[in-house]
């Protein structure tokens, strides 16, 4: 083997057989003569690793092993073997391109292009009002297959869709019976099936739905970027009570003058004067005296249309939380991994 | 009770059986201060004297009463040797046709003590009175009255009689007002003693009231 691709082979080692240690002894073994690069020996290790009794998941990392070696030992067919072993036991499994070397890397997609599985089924966490929302499935057919999505929860099975799909998929579950109402509360099984001739795999996750009340809006005291403008306001100072004054008097006077009779006589001034005064007086601290505030026509009725808006508002937040209260908030949220799908 | 008595009466019980915010009161005394001219322009009295104001609204209608006793004196330049004290006595009833103009008819009554000294005469008025707020609390008044007809103690008539008038209001507080108001009058009188040629004895009154009153 070239120098060179012991080295690749070695930078490409996965983390991930490293994170747990396997519970098989013979794996162990296996995978410290790879570490060893001693590559004749860990895949007869693993070889005989796999006539042994062992879990799923050590299973899948034999085969990750086994496929990893045959690479290094540049038995490529059998290396494509392995890893499709191994995707089919643990379909979720990935390899990073950025640690795996690309030879490696490119025999596990020519794997995964050969087997039919739908991976890394994800379902998100959702809460929406039932008939006005839905649940966001996602996931991958590695094959071209008639792809079938069902919740199943008891005697329960709804489908939520079946199509002929390949690649990253998105599903989107409106949890309704088809009745229209909302699904039960309880525990359902997203099952995703994937069929292509003789080949059928499936894939599901668990969830809850639970029930919840629709929150109600809460009543407006103000109307949002409005607010209300005072309904009185100060008018300017000015002359005009002098001036009211000086006219009533001046024209007192004058008509006084007029009308009098000159055979009795000059026109009479005291009393006209004293009162004249006194109103100019009047008049003149009037127009000293701050104003007294008076009602702002156009305020008051800009006033009284927010408050016809505001009263309207409530009134049909009154009228939404009336069909919120008899409505029903499902909450979905996705169940951890009870064991890997098969 | 005259049948005068029993219009108040009727009014006073009208009032009192209508809710409070709809009506208001005022009544108060005052000091009236005048000049009493007739015939001539010799024949000039001036004087000074109480007197009582008051006023009663109802929605849009007012009745304003006056009264006042002024003991006319001669002036230093009259020929008239003789003191009187004049009676008298003004009522208008008005209503309010426009925030700040009213139409009114009333009545004016002046008796005077001697008849040797001066004319009684009496008279209905019909009219109308101006108002403008001059602002908060303060109000002036003009008013113009024709005197429709009068009768003289000395007989007569007046085809030409007319009132002018000047007031001020001012309201202190719900209860306490002040008031000025200046009158003047003047009745071309025209007679015909002992059935001889008509002869004009024209008469001329001006009056000042400066007075408090008490609001209700």
């Amino acid at each position: 083997m070239p120098r060179a691709v012991l080295l690749a082979v070695l930078l490409s080692w996965p983390a991930g057989l490293y994170a747990q240690a396997p519970q098989n002894a013979t794996l162990r073994q296996a995978l410290q003569a790879y570490d060893a690069l001693d590559f004749a020996q860990a895949g007869a290790l693993a070889r005989r690793a796999l006539t042994e009794r062992m879990s799923g998941s050590d299973q899948a990392r034999t085969y990750e092993l086994l496929g990893f070696t045959y690479s290094a030992t540049d038995s490529q067919a059998k290396a494509v073997d392995a890893f499709k072993q191994a995707i089919l036991l643990d379909p979720d499994r990935q390899l990073d391109a950025n640690k795996v070397s690309p030879k490696i890397t490119s025999l596990f997609y020519s794997a995964l292009g050969q087997v039919l599985v739908v991976r890394q089924l994800q379902v998100d966490s959702a809460r929406f009002v039932a008939g006005q929302g839905a649940v966001p499935l996602r996931f991958t057919v590695t094959s071209p297959a008639r792809v079938r999505v069902r919740a199943i929860s008891g005697p329960t099975t709804l489908l939520i869709d079946s199509t002929v799909v390949t690649g990253a998929v998105s599903v989107r579950w409106l949890a309704q019976l088809p009745g229209g109402g909302p699904v039960p509360a309880g525990q359902w099984l997203i099952v995703v099936e994937a069929t292509a001739g003789q080949n059928v795999f499936s894939a599901s996750r668990a969830v809850r739905v639970t029930y919840g009340a629709v929150d109600t809006l809460p009543h407006l005291t103000s109307l949002p970027g409005y607010k209300e403008l005072p309904e009185t306001e100060v008018p300017p100072q000015s002359w005009r009570p002098l001036g009211l004054a000086l006219l009533f008097a001046t024209g007192t006077a004058a008509a006084t003058f007029a009308l009098n009779n000159g055979g009795l006589g000059s026109t009479p001034g005291r009393e006209l004067a004293g009162v004249s005064v006194a109103t100019l007086a009047a008049g003149l601290v009037m127009t000293l005296r701050k104003p007294a505030p008076r009602p702002a026509a156009g305020n008051i009725l800009y006033n009284r249309l927010l408050r016809e808006q505001l009263t309207q508002r409530n009134a049909d937040l009154a009228n939404e939380n009336l069909k919120r209260r008899q409505q029903v908030a499902l909450t979905v949220v996705p169940l951890p991994r009870a064991g890997a799908p098969r | 009770m005259n049948r005068w008595g029993w219009a108040l009466a009727g009014l006073c019980g009208a009032a009192w059986s209508v809710p409070a915010g709809a009506q208001q009161g005022t009544i108060g005394p005052d000091v009236g201060a005048g000049e009493y001219r007739e015939a001539a322009s010799s024949l000039r009295y001036r004087g000074v004297g109480p007197g009582v104001t008051g006023s009663f609204t109802f929605h849009r209608v007012t009745v304003d009463g006056a009264f006042a006793s002024i003991r006319m004196n001669p002036t230093a330049a009259s020929q008239a040797t003789e003191s009187f004290r004049a009676t008298l006595i003004d009522a208008w009833l008005r209503w309010e046709a426009l925030e700040y103009l009213g139409f009114e008819i009333g009545l004016t009554k002046r008796s005077a003590e001697s008849e040797f000294a001066a004319q009684s005469v009496g008279a209905v008025r019909v009219g109308a009175r101006a108002r403008y707020v001059l602002g908060p609390g303060a109000a002036v008044w003009l008013r113009g009255n024709y005197l429709a007809g009068a009768r003289f103690s000395g007989g007569g008539s007046s085809a030409v009689a007319m009132e002018l008038g000047l007031g001020l209001d001012i309201r202190w507080s719900s209860h306490v007002r002040a008031a000025a108001q200046y009158s003047f009058q003047r009745l071309d009188r025209k007679t015909n003693p002992a059935g001889g040629a008509e002869a004009s004895v024209p008469i001329e009154q001006a009056l000042a009231r400066i007075g408090l009153a008490v609001g209700f």
